[in-house]
């Protein structure tokens, strides 16, 4: 009897472990927070933080389909610069904004693409294929402005990242809500997300199942591509410039925000709202930091050290 | 009569994997030579292929050994510019270059002991980690000084990676001819060294026969986290600065050269001649790339495209082992 209760009470600290508990971390650093900062609670600071999460948001949605599927995609920083270094350059020549959108996608989909076809029809560790071809998208980023920042002057372009809607909600937050609602209904009521699902717990089982493993895995790198895509929109509009370091340690927070939501490395678990959590909870460290005056260097230290807590937490939740 | 032909099979086989690094080798190293004789095929070009030779054969040599063992480090490059941090800033008050080398011998050696001890005491995907702590230290290389880089003038420092033995060979090359042949040693003939090669192959049966798997791989962290160390030393005294970003990108040279001189990803399989080859190769494409003017910036797109070519060549030999 006893031993059954104590397993009992694993099992519901187990369930802690995720989306919830990583909610019960944001309320404690939010509360932290406000009694540092007289700054942090304002409607005003959680726009901005609202505004700032879109980037890594849109990452991280992808970044949970693929690891849901069992892969992992560490490029995704790389396209987010090359996107805004193509955008940068064919902007003096046309400013229409559904050009960039389309732009932009097309090097979503080549880049998530590439990953997937490496990963796929080769199969190459996800991880290799992706720091390689990481690489290889910051190379093809640096020659189309030949490594240059290059600002520009789009006013109708720069309303995607700083306009606001509804009075004082950022568009940028709003897009990235519409990805987590899309990505959540994908990966909850459709069969393609229960396939990403079966084939992230276990692919040989879901062969044996009839699924098209392949086909299934791929277009989650696709989608992270994607993702990505919108992400580098989002990141190019808000600076109004295609910059050289725009997407450097992006793959670090949506991998981190994701795990720390609930997906598993191992794949076959995640969830869109855990996400959301996850990286709502890593922007507003980001922003704490900020407002405290922290430097930009202690911020990488903490980026890499909760990308680490995440994965121990994630390995914790696997051994119970 | 019916053996002949299997051991010809053999042999051949053995051909295609060894071999062709050596004739991919000797064609990129014609090519350079035709393409630009002037100033690729000079004794000064070699002494400068060498040098730098040196800086990524260590720590490419480090990573053989962690891929040998079934494990991955994506840190290493930021470990090198921690240690570097470290030394420039420590040369700006002392000036005891030997107790500044071992300070910066010993960052690496810890980071890398750090590396090895959350990934294998807390059994964690080595890939995630490693990109998690590289930031970490990539942080702590720039708050040291609150700033990317630092320069120093200590002339003793900077004068080692000029020192020349028996006029020709750069002492650096000499170190890390000295460290292949004892690792190479080490690898082959120790019982830690087959102890590596039995983790990565397979682990739960290396488990059974008695190796503690978690103490070897941890071990392979720390001796890449030296090896590391002694690069960021070379290459420190190179710049004559601590610069945070000194060997960015290593990561990919040392996995690179590692699979592309045999080391299999899925551990259990390199060889640290193999290894040297692969950075020598990497090293003469980088260089005569220089040579010709080439931008950086393709540079980066042959690095990431080497990478992933050399491990569709490591899925391709798999499938035919299989």
């Amino acid at each position: 009897m006893e031993d059954v209760k104590a397993n009992r009470i694993k099992g519901k600290r187990f369930h802690m472990t995720s989306a919830w508990s990583t909610f019960f971390v944001w309320i404690v650093i939010c509360a932290i927070m406000a009694v540092l900062s007289p700054y942090f609670l304002s409607v005003k600071n959680f726009l901005s933080i609202a505004q700032y999460s879109a980037i890594t948001g849109a990452l991280a949605v992808g970044m949970t389909i693929v690891i849901v599927g069992g892969g992992i995609d560490i490029s995704v920083g790389s396209v987010v610069t090359l996107v805004g270094m193509v955008l940068a350059a064919i902007m003096p020549a046309s400013g229409s904004v559904p050009l960039m959108i389309i732009a932009a996608l097309a090097i979503g989909v080549a880049c998530g693409l590439a990953n997937g076809l490496l990963v796929t029809k080769l199969n190459i560790v996800p991880f290799v294929v992706t720091l390689g071809t990481m690489e290889i998208f910051k190379g093809l980023a640096f020659l189309t402005t030949r490594g240059v920042n290059t600002p520009f002057n789009n006013l109708d372009f720069a309303a995607i990242g700083r306009g606001y809607s509804f009075g004082q909600i950022p568009n940028s937050f709003i897009i990235m809500l519409c990805m987590i609602v899309v990505g959540a209904f994908l990966l909850k009521m459709t069969p393609f997300g229960k396939k990403i699902f079966a084939v992230g717990s276990n692919a040989t089982a879901s062969k044996l199942a009839g699924i098209n493993i392949k086909k299934i895995k791929l277009s989650t790198y696709i989608i992270c591509g994607i993702c990505a895509a919108i992400a580098g929109l989002i990141s190019t509009s808000q600076n109004s410039a295609g910059l050289t370091n725009s997407g450097d340690g992006a793959e670090l927070n949506a991998i981190a925000g994701a795990v720390l939501g609930g997906a598993s490395l191992a794949g076959g678990s995640g969830s869109m709202v855990g996400t959301l959590i996850g990286v709502l909870l890593l922007n507003t460290i980001t922003n704490g930091l900020n407002l405290l005056g922290v430097s930009s260097y202690w911020q990488l230290v903490a980026q890499g050290a909760i990308l680490v807590f995440a994965v121990i937490v994630d390995s914790f939740k696997h051994k119970s | 009569m019916k053996t002949k032909p299997l051991i010809l099979n053999k042999k051949k086989f053995e051909f295609t994997s060894t071999h062709l690094l050596l004739i991919v080798f000797a064609i990129v190293f014609v090519v350079f030579t035709v393409m630009i004789p002037d100033k690729f095929f000079t004794g000064k070009n070699f002494m400068t292929i060498a040098k730098y030779s040196s800086v990524f054969g260590l720590i490419g040599i480090g990573m053989t050994f962690i891929i040998i063992g079934g494990e991955i480090d994506l840190s290493v490059a930021y470990i090198v510019g921690l240690s570097s941090m470290v030394m420039g800033t420590m040369l700006q008050t002392i000036d005891n270059v030997v107790l500044v080398a071992a300070a910066g011998i010993l960052v690496g050696l810890v980071c890398g002991i750090f590396n090895g001890f959350v990934i294998t005491k807390l059994r964690l995907p080595a890939f995630v980690v490693t990109i998690g702590t590289g930031q970490m230290f990539n942080g702590f290389a720039q708050l040291i000084n609150n700033r990317p880089q630092i320069q120093f003038s200590n002339d003793l420092f900077r004068e080692f990676s000029k020192i020349n033995v028996f006029g020709v060979i750069p002492l650096p090359f000499i170190i890390l001819l000295a460290v292949a042949v004892l690792t190479w040693f080490v690898l082959k003939y120790t019982v830690f060294g087959r102890c590596v090669y039995a983790v990565g192959s397979n682990k739960p049966a290396s488990r059974l026969a008695g190796i503690n798997a978690a103490k070897t791989n941890a071990f392979t962290f720390a001796i890449s986290g030296f090896l590391c160390g002694i690069a960021s030393f070379m290459v420190t005294s190179q710049n004559g600065s601590g610069i945070a970003a000194a060997a960015s990108g290593a990561e990919m040279d040392a996995i690179s050269a590692a699979v592309l001189g045999g080391a299999s990803l899925a551990g259990g399989k390199g060889s640290i001649i193999g290894t040297l080859v692969g950075v020598f190769l990497l090293r003469i494409i980088s260089n005569g790339m220089n040579l010709m003017n080439i931008e950086t910036y393709w540079q980066m797109v042959l690095q990431g495209s080497l990478l992933i070519a050399a491990v569709i060549m490591d899925s391709v030999k798999n499938n035919k082992d299989d």
